[in-house]
């Protein structure tokens, strides 16, 4: 996928989390969910592939066994707690919300895997310079809490703090982490403001470099993905998206939704697919 | 195993037994025996109607007397009734219901106004279907309109 221009990555993911986020459809979602864990097994292997899907799975779940306790509507009663009906149009719309939040969250990471901060940064900086820095840190904020988490509690271990490693001990070490994570964050955050105003931020005209052009095969597929967005947009304001209430009913234009959604991953999918395969031909034999 | 590991999993599982006591799970053959919607002998009761003859596709979906238990409030009982019926109810809202459509017929099917609307012997009450308790003998109607400003009220 690094062959390609980053707006046209950006547009392949975008595509997909638009029709994940606003078309719902329970077959989409499961066929963003499927094109997003491709992704994660390409680039990360198939432990992350495993952890992720479970991750999904148990989200889906989840929201299927939840969603019916606050949301009463649908004619299929399964079961009556505490007197309000626990509906199996319900458990289905919970389901496909489950797998909607699990798809977003598997394409959110797999978009980290095709642009690096860096790279949105330069794009998007071009537009406007505060806006790209809100999206690289949005972006970038999970992961890199997660990596500065670590580092602490490595370096706790090293001190041989938190050596108890039942579960309320376990339970105080990551409090204590987490304490000293924000305080981490907070002072890292002062400490960005103030470089970024001695470097004067926002007060001059910027220059950009970027030795990367726009190729025919990015233009082309910047379009496709765009156009692709467009028709899931379409076909769900005609009658695409699943109807859970009073009684579950395919959209008409289900299928189509279903094929968009994957043919706007599938790019994605196909083109890491085809660096992990080069990658291992590349490799010595011996 | 430590002590206060002991203690946070014998926590754990009491505030777990607490919650699953409170949680009265029935299966609707076991619901429907409780509470009935028949009518007994001596038991409270209302007269219920659900009518969309305004519409071309509509007519008298319900019309008979169901019983009323203590503490119903009118989306309680029409609820309860039309599940027992097999008639199909979409509404949202939690204790401020909005009825947005009974037996596939829809709000706004039928042009801006349209819709659903209830009415306690004959007239509309002010308080929503969700709060307003009837009493034993009621008439309740739930009339589709396609006009709500003069005509439906």
């Amino acid at each position: 996928m690094k062959a390609f221009h980053p707006l046209a990555r950006l547009a392949v993911t975008a595509a997909v989390l638009v029709i994940l986020m606003f078309c719902r459809s329970v077959t989409a979602a499961a066929v963003g969910l499927v094109t997003g864990l491709c992704c994660i097994g390409l680039t990360d292997g198939r432990k992350s592939l495993l952890k992720w899907l479970g991750a999904s799975l148990l989200t889906a779940f989840a929201m299927a066994v939840i969603d019916p306790l606050v949301s009463h509507r649908g004619m299929t009663v399964l079961l009556f707690v505490n007197g309000r009906a626990y509906t199996l149009e319900s458990m289905l719309y919970g389901l496909e919300l489950g797998l909607s939040l699990g798809g977003v969250t598997v394409w959110l990471t797999a978009g980290r895997r095709l642009i690096s901060e860096r790279e949105m940064l330069c794009m998007m900086g071009r537009l406007s310079p505060k806006l790209a820095l809100t999206v690289s840190m949005t972006l970038g904020f999970i992961p890199r809490l997660a990596e500065t988490q670590r580092r602490i509690r490595d370096a706790q271990r090293g001190a041989g703090l938190f050596a108890d490693n039942s579960p309320t001990g376990r339970m105080g070490e990551a409090m204590a982490v987490f304490t000293a994570c924000a305080a981490r964050a907070a002072e890292n955050a002062a400490g960005a403001a103030r470089s970024m105003n001695a470097r004067g931020f926002g007060r001059h005209r910027l220059t950009y470099s970027d030795r990367r052009k726009l190729r025919r095969a990015d233009i082309i597929l910047t379009a496709a993905e765009v156009l692709l967005t467009a028709a899931s947009l379409v076909f769900a304001a005609l009658g695409g998206a699943t109807e859970f209430y009073p009684a579950l009913k395919f959209g008409r234009y289900e299928p189509a939704l279903a094929v968009i959604c994957g043919a706007a991953g599938l790019p994605a999918v196909i083109s890491l697919a085809k660096e992990v395969i080069e990658w291992k031909l590349y490799l010595p034999k011996g | 195993m430590k002590k206060r590991d002991i203690l946070f999993f014998g926590g754990c599982a009491a505030a777990a037994a607490a919650l699953l006591l409170t949680v009265d799970i029935q299966t609707p053959a076991e619901y429907y025996a409780a509470h009935p919607t028949a009518i007994t002998e001596d038991g409270a009761f209302i007269e219920l109607r659900v009518d969309s003859s305004a519409v071309a596709e509509g007519g008298v979906i319900l019309d008979g007397r169901y019983a009323l238990a203590e503490g119903d409030s009118v989306f309680d009982v029409v609820e309860r009734v039309l599940r027992a019926e097999g008639i199909s109810l979409d509404y949202s809202g939690g204790r401020n219901i909005y009825v947005d459509g009974i037996n596939g017929i829809y709000e706004l099917d039928y042009g801006a106004q349209s819709g659903w609307i209830y009415k306690v012997n004959g007239t509309a009450p002010d308080i929503n279907c969700g709060e307003y308790q009837p009493v034993s003998g009621d008439d309740i109607e739930f009339v589709y309109v396609t006009e709500y400003y003069g005509g439906g009220r």
